[in-house]
């Protein structure tokens, strides 16, 4: 149907099939050759100056794992993981497979024409046939949901709406309807043989519209019609790279390009800042961004799923991470001379060659680096990196930072951790237990270091977490010993918030402290310090294995090392999912079974759970800067999880706790209890121990 | 005599504590043994074994006679159980009735209803003037109160943390005044700093008075507003863990084992 599809009429012989230019005169198929070869180039072209602009970015590893890419590429052809919303993935199925299906039709008649051998004759032909139809009715099908999806449903996410999406829809259907009514034009001038009948969408056309028409008309009308189809179709080639159509061809590539030669958790290392003299730190030119996150902006389908989950966005904040990818593109485009994507306001000046002239920094430091976004982007954009990016560039060459943030900096700076506590009182919350500290200089005798954290060392609510732990540790015979003040903050806090070196100056001292004590194997309740001892400390030569309290647990519930108690029988518990267990690292399941694993309680979850959790927001050193604008990140999700009706809400994270706990006391909701999981098992022991188990009993 | 264990129940990192004697054999006269020991309490295993696994029985003397409950002999039986055999125990049955009570580590702990707060009340001038202390030094916030399992300590809160550290009571007026004995005691946060006087029942000043600290979580319960779910007692040479839940209250601590007299 499409294009060639429709030229031909029924063969002089009477055989079943067509000429692929029947009715064409020998003139308009050579134009056809010769327009269809310019358009390509065209196409061809235009991608090409967009190729130039993202090799403006710098280095960027993406080479390797060959099997993965090939996986996730056709993961991208396929649409998997935009089957992932049920009704955005019928649309967008009945679309897609419908145009593919018709453009490899045409391909397939194309080659069917040049070949000497004919395939597409008898019962082959009219299965040929009668798919194309489906293929067609499939594409405007799609084309009207997808028209009611944006224009009369309007579902949040697709808030942004612009002529560019009109000129797709229209093209489309453009295509698509041309198409049946030039197959109809074209049944009528073969006088509708009686196997056409399987064309039945262009049979029904022609009979309905043309059958009254004296033959020579019908012969004119068909040339016109064919020329119209041939004409859509050579506008879908030119809008292909210029709109975001485009993301056909890019997201499948992105998707390739996912894999990456760091962990998702780490952030994009940088050199050893304390030896190297740096020019420039983070993003703020074109040229500061890598090939790939450049690369990124032009596979955006801008469908705003990575703002639908986002809980800066979700609750006021300027932040909308659809716009940082969009802004990002259009200061590339607009510095690098290609059309901006067509929806730009045109009016739109930069105010400086930089990202910052589209970016304010309210909306960079509003990011909690959730990972929300680039866990539910379909086509695998990496936009968390950006904004981290862009926050080192604000933090270390403009010191444009919340003041909030600039006292933590000064308490990591001179005592270690962002609380601006005495090191020498690290190791107060052990008291009681005879947890082993390792002194200075000596070695780990032990098989574990536990790595408490700053959290758990200093805050009053969590060295409940520290001492439930430890407790448990001991309970099921776990050897472990804890540096004591000699463990200093792991500096997820300043990395998170652009600042690199102190990040460094504190890393390297761990780094140092650790090898020195022949550290193997590290135990560590914070999600954060895990996250950065995996995936960020063997940037610098710091390679334990670490493992997470709630792995742990589970692995010392499912050896029987630890029963859990049943003095929480009867209780409902929420679990709130840690975006740094979760997301950075993939950790779901191991929370959830340790909290079933406790004898009589209900087990419930929240609507956002797993890959779609809302973050409490304390995240990417958010926990260190003051909330402004909107509605508070921890209220909002306190609040969701208040309406299950819980008696405790379950967390896995130091900061979770606090954010949570606070959220509930804000809401006045004393009677819900916030704990930790190591806090839920030492509850459920109820043992006695001062300072572990539930805060007020329970 | 038989050979019998010497603890010290409530101790701070193996200091100080409540010493405690523990025979595990039977003992012909169990009130002249404790008499002749003359630890505040001595405890006698196993009168009447029972055939259910973590349940022991156990009687408890003081140098005058055996009382039905106490909070320290409980405690450090319970713990001496686990060292000794290695089974933990999970109940104690003294003729109180049967007691929640178990190890963690080098602590152990015991687990009790809440008792009643309340019933005879006390006339306050008598109580300070067996103390020999001020009325002023009392705080107004909370008022003298009997509470306890059977026998009722009686509860004199104070001010300030040092004028109980200073107290100096007439030990005869105080026989006069009190049911069991008077508890003083000043809080600062969930830190309780206390004393015990109790020379009707022979003690003229307990160092660790574990019953009684039970108690005064109830009688706080009762009375205070910010009533703590957890407490730390430091009682003269003890320090107490105290904690209370929907399912009662928990008092306990460390225990040490001084070695086997006889
Ligand atoms: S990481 Fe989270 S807070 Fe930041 S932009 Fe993405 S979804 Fe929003
Ligand atoms: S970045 Fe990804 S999730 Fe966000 S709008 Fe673009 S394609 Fe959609």
């Amino acid at each position: 149907m499409l294009l060639a599809a429709t030229n031909a009429a029924g063969s002089a012989s009477g055989e079943v099939s067509r000429e692929t230019f029947g009715n064409i005169p020998y003139g308009l198929e050579i134009l056809f050759y010769v327009l269809a070869a310019g358009f390509v180039g065209l196409t061809a072209y235009l991608f090409t100056i967009r190729f130039l602009n993202w090799k403006r970015g710098g280095a960027d590893d993406r080479s390797g794992y060959v099997a993965e890419r090939a996986r996730e590429f056709s993961r991208g052809m396929f649409m998997k993981t935009l089957l992932l919303d049920k009704r955005a993935g019928v649309m967008h199925s009945l679309l897609y497979y419908g145009f593919m299906v018709l453009f490899i039709g045409t391909i397939t008649l194309e080659i069917n024409n040049v070949s000497p051998v004919k395939f597409l004759v008898g019962n082959t032909y009219l299965a040929y046939s009668f798919i194309l139809e489906i293929a067609g009715l499939a594409l405007i099908a799609g084309l009207i949901l997808a028209a009611a999806r944006r224009y009369v449903l309007k579902p949040y996410r697709l808030g942004k709406t612009s002529p560019e999406d009109a000129l797709i829809l229209i093209t489309l259907l453009a295509i698509a309807v041309s198409g049946f009514l030039a197959e109809g034009a074209r049944i009528a001038v073969a006088g509708f043989p009686n196997f056409e009948r399987w064309s039945f969408v262009g049979w029904a056309t022609g009979k309905l519209l043309f059958s009254w028409m004296p033959h020579d008309g019908v012969v004119g009308v068909h040339r016109a019609l064919w020329l119209l189809h041939f004409a859509t179709f050579l506008l879908f080639l030119a809008i292909l790279p210029i709109t975001k159509v485009r993301h056909a061809i890019t997201s499948p590539i992105n998707l390739a390009l996912h894999k990456r030669e760091r962990p998702k958790g780490a952030m994009r290392p940088m050199p050893n800042l304390m030896e190297e003299e740096v020019e420039t730190i983070g993003a703020s030119a074109i040229e500061d961004f890598t090939w790939k996150q450049l690369y990124d902006t032009d596979a955006c389908t801008v469908c705003g799923r990575c703002t639908s989950v986002c809980p800066a966005n979700g609750t006021g904040k300027p932040l909308d991470p659809r716009e940082i990818v969009l802004k990002v593109g259009e200061v590339m485009a607009r510095t690098g001379g290609v059309a901006t994507p067509v929806m730009v306001d045109q009016e739109i000046t930069l105010t400086a060659d930089t990202v910052f002239g589209r970016v304010s920094s309210d909306e960079v430091w509003s990011c909690t680096s959730c990972k929300a976004c680039d866990e539910n982007c379909p086509v695998g954009i990496e936009i968390l990196d950006k904004i981290l990016d862009m926050r080192r560039y604000l933090s270390l060459m403009e010191s444009d930072f919340p003041t909030e943030l600039g006292v933590a900096y000064k308490n990591l700076e001179n005592s270690s951790n962002p609380w601006g506590m005495g090191q020498q009182s690290r190791a107060e919350w052990a008291e009681g237990l005879d947890v082993k500290v390792i002194e200075p200089g000596e070695p780990l005798e032990s098989e574990y270091l536990y790595w408490v954290g700053c959290a758990g060392s200093f805050d009053d609510r969590n060295r409940r977490v520290a001492r439930s732990t430890a407790l448990l540790l001991k309970h099921a015979g776990v050897d472990f010993s804890i540096l004591g003040p000699s463990e200093l903050c792991t500096g997820d806090p300043a990395r998170r918030s652009g600042n690199e070196y102190l990040f460094q100056m504190l890393a390297f001292q761990n780094i140092e402290t650790l090898n020195e004590a022949g550290v193997k194997k590290v135990i560590t309740h914070c999600p954060h310090c895990f996250n950065v001892m995996t995936n960020e400390y063997p940037q610098y030569g710091g390679e334990y294995e670490v493992i997470h309290h709630s792995e742990l647990l589970q692995h010392l519930i499912d050896e029987g090392r630890l029963t859990p108690g049943d003095a929480l029988a009867g209780k409902r518990i929420v679990l709130h999912d840690s975006c740094y267990l979760g997301r950075h690292n993939d950790i779901y399941e191991p929370p959830r079974k340790v909290v079933a694993s406790i004898g009589g309680v209900q087990v419930l979850e929240m609507d956002r759970n797993r890959t779609k959790s809302f973050c409490c927001g304390a995240g990417g050193a958010r926990m260190w800067m003051e909330e402004r604008m909107g509605k508070k990140i921890n209220v909002e999700r306190t609040d969701e999880a208040l309406g299950t009706e819980p008696d405790i809400i379950a967390v896995a994270c130091p900061f979770c706790l606090v954010m949570l706990d606070d959220g509930a006391k804000e809401r006045g909701r004393d009677d819900v209890k916030v704990g930790d999981l190591s806090m839920l098992i030492a509850a459920s022991l109820d043992t006695g121990v001062q300072g572990v188990g539930l805060p007020g009993g329970g | 005599m038989a050979s019998w264990y010497d603890l010290r129940v409530f101790c701070t990192e193996g200091l100080g504590g409540n010493p405690l004697a523990v025979f595990t054999e039977p003992v012909e006269d169990m009130r002249a043994t404790a008499a002749a020991i003359g630890y505040s309490e001595t405890v006698f295993l196993g009168g009447e074994p029972s055939s259910r696994a973590g349940v022991r029985t156990a009687r408890i003397f003081t140098p005058e006679g055996e009382i039905p409950f106490a909070g320290h002999p409980i405690v450090g039986a319970a713990w001496l159980f686990e060292e000794l055999a290695g089974n933990p125990v999970n109940r104690l049955v003294v003729p109180y009735g049967e007691i929640e009570a178990w190890r963690v580590g080098d602590r152990a702990y015991l687990r009790s209803e809440p008792p009643e707060v309340g019933g005879a009340s006390d006339d306050p001038f008598s109580v300070v003037e067996a103390l020999r202390a001020d009325p002023a030094d009392l705080t107004p916030r909370l008022p003298i109160a009997r509470c306890g399992h059977g026998a009722r300590w009686t509860f004199v809160p104070f001010a300030e943390p040092q004028r109980v550290l200073e107290l100096e009571p007439d030990f005869d007026m105080v026989k006069g005044v009190a049911e069991v004995g008077l508890y003083c005691f000043a809080m600062r946060g969930d830190e309780v700093t206390s004393r015990c006087f109790a020379p009707s029942v022979g003690i003229a000043e307990d160092p660790g008075t574990g019953s009684a600290a039970l108690a005064l979580m109830a009688y706080l319960a009762r009375f205070s507003r910010r009533s703590p779910s957890e407490l730390t007692v430091n009682q003269t040479e003890c320090r107490i863990d105290v904690s209370m839940n929907e399912r009662g209250i928990v008092i306990g601590g460390e225990v040490v084992l001084d070695g086997v007299r006889s």
